[in-house]
């Protein structure tokens, strides 16, 4: 991560020129997900709700 | 905006004494003296409060967790005919409803019935039985590794009810080999949670330098991520992926999405998010009940109102740090200093690191694609 004087920048990824066509048929790594939920959500955006975390 | 989660406390009393519980061992305490059960009047109230709500604003759906103290000590069956209420009550809106649950009391039968209510159990496990046990014990001191061990084999048997695993990082365990021990019982999911701690109440720290539950959450998190299939899916961190590829998180551990939980606790009283009892006494009063106010009348509270205000909530420190997007001020109680809540995580410089390790790792898959 880049480093300023107001502390780190630039964490957010760069997905401008990236497709679901890059992604190889059969990727079912943890980033080929995450790549194809954030596609999906560009093509279909939905406003989230922050689920509370002391349940499954 | 509306609620959508809802929290229903059902037992407050536990059966294990595990020495982190935000409801009896930290600030407020207060669980000890609640009713132990709730009422039948309480949940008819609460039922019919949910209707209300759900259908005053056309909810599609509602999630509804049966929770504690240990749910369990109601019964299963007991639980499964408080599902079949629930979702009568929401109808024609749909009920996704879950308990959480220590293990210790899910048995055969149990399981049986809640599979049969389609109620999905969720199971908190804090990795081998070591590390496990160092925390969660009976009162007797006994560890209770072997009662857990026997509901997740039941449960890996039932993948239809497995809503999957709760673990609290505890630096004395090793990352990779807590998150290959929870993985051991094939969870359809696995969630890791820091351990509550606020300014007032400092987490346990090893070692001199700051930052230790983020390199353990970074090892956790490049033992599920180099996996070349996942695995599991650990919800913290396909959030904390989502973020940092511009979109939105759906737990309130990290992002800024707005919080639309909230508790009846078995004495019939709306509450805030129960782990704000970690904070201080009283943290998660509302003074409003199912008897005599709605859910909407929840919505205005100001402590619950600022739940949802996303950027405009955390404190002038984090806003001008461009990770806030991504951190979102981390878990609200854990921001507690001195009776406000803005103010930066405890966990600051761990989220800090945490983000960072994803991010670089993001970035270098998103280069290798890109290139090739």
């Amino acid at each position: 991560m880049d480093t300023t004087e107001d502390g780190p920048v630039g964490v957010l990824a760069d997905l401008s020129d990236v497709s679901l066509a890059d992604l190889p048929e059969l990727d079912k790594s943890a980033f080929g997900h995450s790549l194809r939920r954030i596609l999906e959500e560009i093509d279909r955006p939905q406003d989230a709700v922050a689920g509370w975390n002391s349940a499954m | 905006m509306p609620f959508s989660e809802f929290i229903l406390k059902v037992h407050s009393r536990c059966n294990l004494a595990c020495d982190y519980c935000y409801m009896y061992e930290l600030a407020d305490r207060r669980a000890r003296t609640d009713p132990p059960l709730m009422s039948p009047e309480v949940f008819d109230h609460t039922c019919r409060r949910l209707a209300e709500h759900v259908h005053t604003h056309g909810l599609a759906a509602a999630r509804i967790v049966l929770h504690g103290g240990e749910p369990l000590l109601a019964g299963a069956p007991a639980l499964a005919r408080m599902a079949e209420r629930l979702r009568a009550a929401v109808s024609p809106a749909s009920a996704r409803i879950s308990v959480q649950t220590n293990g210790t009391l899910l048995d055969e039968r149990a399981l049986a019935v809640l599979a049969e209510a389609g109620v999905l159990v969720g199971v908190s496990l804090d990795g081998d039985r070591r590390s496990n046990d160092r925390h969660r014990r009976y009162a007797s001191g006994r560890g209770s590794f072997d009662a857990v061990e026997r509901a997740l084999r039941l449960l890996a048997g039932r993948p239809e009810a497995y809503a999957g695993i709760l673990c609290v990082v505890d630096l004395d365990a090793d990352p990779r080999g807590t998150y290959q021990a929870l993985l051991a019982h094939r969870p359809p999911m696995v969630d890791f949670l820091l351990p509550h701690a606020n300014w007032e109440t400092p987490p346990r720290r090893v070692g001199p330098a700051e930052g230790g539950y983020g390199r353990w959450l970074a090892d956790a998190f490049d033992a599920w991520y180099d996996a070349p299939v996942r695995l599991t899916r650990v919800r913290l961190f396909e959030e904390l992926l989502n973020l940092l590829l511009g979109g939105q998180s759906r737990t309130e551990s990290v992002g800024l999405s707005p919080v639309a939980a909230v508790v009846v606790n078995t004495d019939g009283g709306y509450e805030q998010v129960d782990t704000l009892r970690s904070s201080y006494p009283g943290a998660v009063d509302t003074a409003l009940t199912v008897f005599d106010d709605t859910f909407d009348d929840v919505l205005r509270h100001p402590a619950v109102a600022i739940r949802q205000a996303g950027v405009a909530a955390l404190a002038a420190e984090c806003r001008r740090c461009p990770v806030h997007q991504v951190c979102g001020g981390g878990n609200y109680p854990h921001r507690y200093r001195a009776g406000s809540f803005t103010n930066p995580s405890v966990y600051c410089a761990d989220l800090r690191l945490l983000i960072a390790h994803v991010s670089s790792r993001l970035r270098a898959d998103l280069a290798g694609l890109r290139g090739g």
